[in-house]
């Protein structure tokens, strides 16, 4: 075809061409108008014989006048060509492609034109240019099938065997031409506009299931981004059909589609989106450039963009879903072409988090920090992750230090002299609170060389969170909260001390900052609490308990207040409210249970022990029968829609205490011994669960004691026994029973055990003072009590032991100091110590 | 105004005969007057003071959600985040606790009385589908996790469901039952009026904001309402992180649809789960924040995809496949210098098109173009339509550098090689051979 017109005067083509590059349009459209006084017309009129050619012919000038801009000239044209009734046959490749571009333009000059005024042309005509851009679309594909086809079948067979060219991808040589994207890309579009998404989405999975050809790939790959946008942002809803079960039926105008025995159908959204943008990351993933060499980058920075847009929309796809491991995987993927760039790296970071492989996660978050050097919230990620999960990781993370000292402070302190040109900015009183703890900060780290790893993250948070300032009272907070479990790991009693009252300013300056904040209010009266200060703890809890009515750590540290005051009946009442909120929670019926106890006797308490079993049989009995690996199994509880996640996700809720970490670290290397030596075999599922129930035996066990039956305290020591017979609390356990049959030796025997296995454990060192007194070792019985002393120095059951021990050494005085001070501490003891309430972090 | 057209919603279905019904629910449909006055109602409900407005409302639209028609059960639905919304931040309603409440134990079973449940499978990539062959893809794919979904497909469940029955809302439950119920709002999201998202996206930039007001030198881009002033004394309202996800999702559907508040409302909640630091919503957030600021909408107009030109040095993932030895180019280009011409003439003849033509002679006016595959036929079609798209195709650099090096090569040795350009894969590979015997001659 071109070859008849080629002939025609070139000069002017060749104008054409140079006033094209200078935009020059009106002088385009001159030439082009003397050009078709010269050339297609002429052939219309002399070869109208022959139809063939007119036909062509036609086609050409729509096209000519379509590039003028004559919109009903070309439409003029096109019906003269009659194109909407040409029949289906099969087609040349050159004319397969005339006929297409045709359609395309005959679309777009459509598109082009005025609205139609009535409503039924319009109608009429949205129609008609739907039909013209679908037999475009898929006359296009069909097109380049076909032109794929016929070049590598002339190829020489050197270029096409796999594995011996040359060593980069197949460059896309021939493109589908603008006209014929367009017209395929609009074609989609067009439904959209029109409000037709399910016609829309009908037609991207129409151009989808045409098989892939050499020069679509990256409208391929923009189509399905398209088209699962369309399906997660809901716009199709209801109207979802899903695709279906037969291949679309093929015609000789319709391209091949993919069709393999076996293959996967999606039956709806959530299945076509998932298969969509897998799809697509593996063409994304195909693309991405890998080369850092400056030369690339912004042919690297497009494809990284586009592979993006993927991995954004799996996000978005898979996150309600609860579907983060397969997220994670192919975030995985994506690190490969993501140097520095943040976006991916925090995604992979917080995918990580999510599917509880928290160690990787750190790494890669510390990455996310170098990257992004001024966003708080990593930092805060990063802090929290450490205080919930990597409780062990502490000693590991020590590495780090000693570059943060002096990189810290020297960063303090440029902020530091930057806060001073910025000052009038915040209020004065914050600019006021800012330079003290930064200076206390500053002097902190000055005086203490090794600030455990934990706290590195909350304060490079709050140093960062100086700037933003959004942050910063949560700063404070996590950097509290470090000292906090810092004080509580420490055995030094100064270096205690002086941890308790860092983590005391911490949550002080974050109340003052965020006073609405209930978090800090706890933890700050969870401090004080512990420091002593029972009556302003009293004050904070309330305040924090206004700000946020139904918490239930906050209920809880209420509860054990109230105890410390001597207010047992309403501490009960409180409990008994509380529960009524949160029926499923242990950690609150376990306080109910001691101050029923305390209370009410025995009897009533038996029925809160039984109820925490019941409770655990309905919680964890699924978990521990399931046979599912560890990790799918947490897939499930993770989901948004499970049964019981809210209990079963909030992990402080059910730990009943907090543990010491190096006590549970020996009994787990002891059971393993065990477990490789004995028969004894760990029950299966996770551990945490199982613990619960050991700490609700002994619970049980101590009730009877109280009710004085002696073998059912055995039995329930039984049981507790055959889940983990390592714990030290089994042996305290055990050592009270024997204690309380009087046989001395065998109760010696149990608390050595179990202050071998934890020598932090003060309950156990009490009782075990108290033996060797009743041994007759006064001694031995004195060091023993001021160890616990030493660890606890706050707890009158040691001091009271101390009394007697002293008392039987004959040192009278000093016996009368210790009763003394049991009797002042125990007015301000709390039923169960203040520390057994949970970590919570919302 | 709203409460006066509210009130008469409420008379007018008190009078209905039973016949009627049905062609009301129809009519309600349309009814966006009455909607609108019901959001403004149910979004500040104190500023109404008439009384029990709210109770007549949730009585209303219990009777709706029950009454069979369904489109009276969607006219109810609709209002799901408004209600959870008021519920959460105001407790002392207790309508609309027990609205909620029957809402989610009707929902949460499907017509038979049966637990509902909702679930789909995984699919793998390496099972081949009808968007792909599995057969084509790259070795890193076809790995064990991928294989194992495969096999795992049919019988491993993602589900929603079943739920329990609850009887009433605790601190407990409370969360896991609103996230329910606006889930199951998010499944007809598409159905439910443009100011109804409007409102939804503000009721959920005032419910994660609230309470946070106050806080010294907490910077919040832009305070929409005039109601930010009462704000300072009320106290923040939890949200877990399962809802947010769930709000999420109205987010992403919003931002289609009105985009300034759902860009307000995305902003709000990223800044509120940074700071309580839940990590899902903050990943589902980032990610569509980035397809917010990057990706043009689905509606937008299409722009023509430019195919970069790929330069001999740059590595991509696909260059792990193929090996090459380093002999391989002189040998195959004495091969085709020689049998080159005549070949490739009567190729281009064929698949020359009416530009082609067009553009043949015009060497010069081409010169300074940059002879890339892919890229000059790009430009010069561009032209010719008539409009400018805006894409300058974006030839590497390299690429053109690599060109213009060669330029002062003879006239058919440049016209050979454009038009080799213009036969596909075949095309690609000997205009990448001509350009090595340019740098070789």
């Amino acid at each position: 075809m071109t070859g008849r017109v080629k002939s025609g005067p070139t000069r002017i083509e060749v104008e054409i061409e140079k006033n094209r590059e200078e935009s020059n349009w009106i002088k385009v459209i001159e030439l082009a108008e003397q050009l078709k006084e010269k050339s297609p017309e002429s052939v219309i009129t002399e070869a109208g014989i022959k139809a063939g050619v007119a036909m062509d012919a036609h086609l050409l000038l729509g096209k000519l006048q379509y590039a003028c801009g004559l919109y009903s000239e070309a439409l003029k044209h096109f019906k003269l060509a009659d194109l909407q009734n040409l029949s289906e046959k099969k087609l040349p490749l050159r004319s397969l492609r005339i006929v297409a571009e045709s359609y395309a333009i005959k679309g777009l000059c459509l598109q082009k034109e005025g609205a139609a005024t009535s409503k039924f042309k319009k109608a009429e005509k949205e129609e008609e240019l739907a039909k013209c851009f679908d037999l475009a679309s898929d006359l296009s594909l069909l097109y380049m099938q076909k032109l794929e086809k016929e070049l590598s079948s002339n190829a020489p067979v050197v270029y096409n065997t796999t594995g011996s060219h040359s060593p980069q991808p197949p460059i896309v040589q021939k493109a589908l031409g603008e006209v014929l994207e367009q017209a395929l890309q609009t074609s989609p579009a067009i439904f959209l506009q029109h409000n037709k998404p399910e016609k829309a989405l009908e037609r991207y999975r129409n151009s989808l299931c045409a098989i892939e050809s050499q020069g679509l790939h990256s409208i391929r790959l923009k189509f399905m981004c398209q088209m699962a946008e369309l399906l997660l942002q809901g716009l199709v809803g209801e109207k979802y059909k899903p695709p279906l079960n037969s291949t679309p039926k093929s015609s000789v105008w319709k391209p091949k589609y993919y069709a393999s025995l076996n293959q996967f159908i999606p039956r709806n959204e959530c299945e076509e989106t998932i298969l969509l943008l897998l799809v697509a990351e593996s063409m994304a993933v195909r693309n991405a450039v890998l080369s850092q060499s400056p030369e690339f980058k912004d042919i690297r920075l497009s494809a990284y963009q586009d592979a993006t847009t993927v991995y954004d929309l799996l996000t978005v796809a898979t996150v309600r879903w609860g579907q983060i491991a397969l997220l994670q995987e192919s975030l995985e993927r994506s690190m490969k072409f993501s140097f520095e760039e943040p976006h991916l790296w925090k995604q992979h970071a917080l995918s990580l988090i999510s599917i509880n492989k928290y160690d990787h996660a750190l790494s890669v978050l510390k990455e996310v920090i170098r990257l992004e050097p001024d966003n708080p919230s990593n930092c805060l990620l990063a802090a929290k992750l450490c205080y919930e999960h990597l409780n062990l990781a502490k000693e590991e993370t020590h590495p780090d230090l000693p570059p943060l000292n002096q990189g810290t402070i020297r960063k303090i302190e440029a902020q530091y002299r930057e806060m001073g040109h910025v000052r009038k900015v915040p209020s004065k009183r914050q600019a006021v609170v800012d330079d003290d703890t930064k200076l206390n900060l500053l002097l902190a780290l000055e005086e203490n060389p090794i600030t455990p790893a934990r706290t590195k993250f909350s304060m490079e948070a709050r140093e960062k969170a100086l700037t933003s300032s959004a942050l910063l009272g949560r700063s404070h907070l996590y950097i509290g909260i470090g000292y906090h479990l810092q004080a509580e790991a420490c055995q030094l009693k100064k270096e205690k001390e002086e941890l308790r009252c860092r983590a005391l300013d911490n949550f002080r300056s974050a109340v003052e900052l965020e006073p609405n904040d209930h978090m800090c209010r706890y933890y700050l009266s969870l401090t004080l609490a512990i420091m002593g200060h029972i009556t302003e703890a009293q004050q904070h809890i309330k305040i924090g308990l206004n700000l946020h009515p139904e918490h239930s750590s906050i209920l809880h540290l209420l509860v054990l207040l109230l105890t410390a005051e001597r207010q047992h009946k309403y501490a009960l009442a409180v409990v008994e409210n509380a529960l009524e909120e949160y029926p499923d929670c242990l950690n609150l019926m376990y306080v109910k249970a001691y101050l029923e106890l305390h209370e009410r006797g025995g009897e009533h308490v038996l029925i809160t022990a039984k109820q925490m079993l019941e409770l655990w049989k309905n919680l964890y009995e699924g978990q521990t029968v399931s046979d599912m690996p560890e990790c799918d199994r947490k897939s499930d509880t993770r989901s948004v829609f499970q049964l019981y996640t809210s209990e079963m996700s909030d992990k402080d809720s059910s730990s009943l205490q907090l543990h010491n970490t190096a006590a549970s670290r020996v009994e787990q290397a002891l059971s393993e011994v065990a477990s490789s030596m004995s028969s004894f075999n760990p029950r299966p599922g996770p551990q945490r669960a199982w613990m619960l129930q050991v700490e609700i035996w002994l619970l049980l066990a101590e009730i009877y004691l109280a009710l004085d039956q002696p073998s059912d305290v055995q039995m329930c020591i039984q049981e507790a026994t055959q889940i983990y017979p390592l714990s030290h609390h089994i042996m305290h356990m055990k050592g009270l029973y024997h204690m309380h049959k009087q046989e001395w030796p065998e109760a010696k025997l149990c608390f050595q055990n179990a202050v071998a296995i934890n020598p932090q454990h003060v309950k156990s060192l009490q009782q075990l003072g108290l033996v060797y007194h009743y041994l007759g070792l006064q001694g031995l019985a004195e060091t023993t009590l001021r160890e616990a002393a030493k660890i606890e120095p706050k707890n009158h059951i040691t001091w009271y032991n101390l009394g007697k021990v002293l008392e039987a050494l004959g040192e009278y005085e000093k016996a009368s100091n210790a009763m003394a001070t049991a009797l002042m501490e125990e007015k301000n003891n709390p039923i169960l110590p203040f520390n057994s309430v949970p970590l919570c972090f919302e | 105004m709203a409460d006066t057209l509210v009130l008469d919603w409420l008379d007018e279905y008190e009078s209905l005969t039973e016949s009627e019904i049905h062609t009301y629910s129809t009519e309600q449909e349309h009814n966006h007057e009455v909607m609108i006055a019901l959001y403004n109602v149910l979004s500040e409900p104190q500023k109404y003071k008439s009384d029990n407005l709210v109770d007549g409302i949730c009585q209303q639209l219990l009777n709706f959600y029950r009454s069979g028609e369904q489109h009276l059960k969607r006219f109810a639905m609709q209002f799901i985040p408004t209600l959870v919304f008021l519920h959460l931040s105001d407790k002392s309603y207790s309508a609309v606790q027990t609205l909620l409440v029957s809402l989610y134990n009707l929902e949460v079973i499907d017509s038979k009385g049966q637990p509902r449940t909702l679930s789909f499978r995984i699919p793998s990539i390496a099972q081949s589908s009808i968007f792909h062959d599995s057969t084509n893809l790259e070795p890193a794919f076809i790995a064990e996790s991928s294989l194992k979904r495969w096999e795992e497909c049919n019988t491993k469940l993602v589900s929603w469901g079943p739920l329990p029955q609850v009887k009433c809302l605790n601190a407990q439950n409370r969360q896991r039952v609103v996230t329910a119920l606006v889930f199951l709002y998010n499944q007809q999201l598409s159905d439910v009026i443009t100011q109804g998202i409007e409102q939804t996206c503000r009721g959920i930039s005032r419910l994660v904001t609230q309470g946070f007001n106050a806080d010294p030198g907490s910077a919040r881009s832009s305070i929409t309402s005039n109601s930010s002033f009462q704000l300072i004394s009320l106290p923040r309202v939890p949200v877990s992180s399962p809802l947010l996800l769930e709000l999420l999702h109205i987010v992403y559907h919003a931002a289609e649809r009105c985009a300034n508040v759902a860009v307000q409302a995305l902003h709000d909640i990223i800044q509120r789960s940074n700071y309580e630091s839940y990590t899902e919503v903050i990943l589902a957030a980032d990610a569509i924040k980035n397809l917010l600021q990057h990706s043009p909408a689905v509606t937008a107009t299409p722009r023509p995809s430019h195919s970069h030109s790929v330069s001999k040095s740059m590595i991509t993932n696909a260059s792990f496949r193929t090996k090459k030895l380093p002999d391989d180019i002189p040998i195959q280009d004495a091969n085709q210098q020689q049998q080159g011409d005549a070949p490739l003439d009567s190729i281009t003849e064929e698949q020359e098109d009416p530009e082609k033509g067009k553009s043949r002679g015009s060497v010069s006016a081409l010169k300074h173009l940059p002879k890339l595959p892919g890229l000059k036929k790009h430009k010069v079609k561009n032209s010719l339509q008539g409009e400018q798209q805006g894409d300058d195709g974006g030839g590497g650099p390299a690429g053109g550098d690599a060109v213009e090096r060669c330029q002062p090569r003879g006239a058919r040795q440049r016209r050979l090689r454009r038009d080799s350009e213009g036969c596909g894969v075949l095309g690609g590979r000997r205009s990448e051979i001509i350009y090595c015997v340019e740098f070789l001659v």
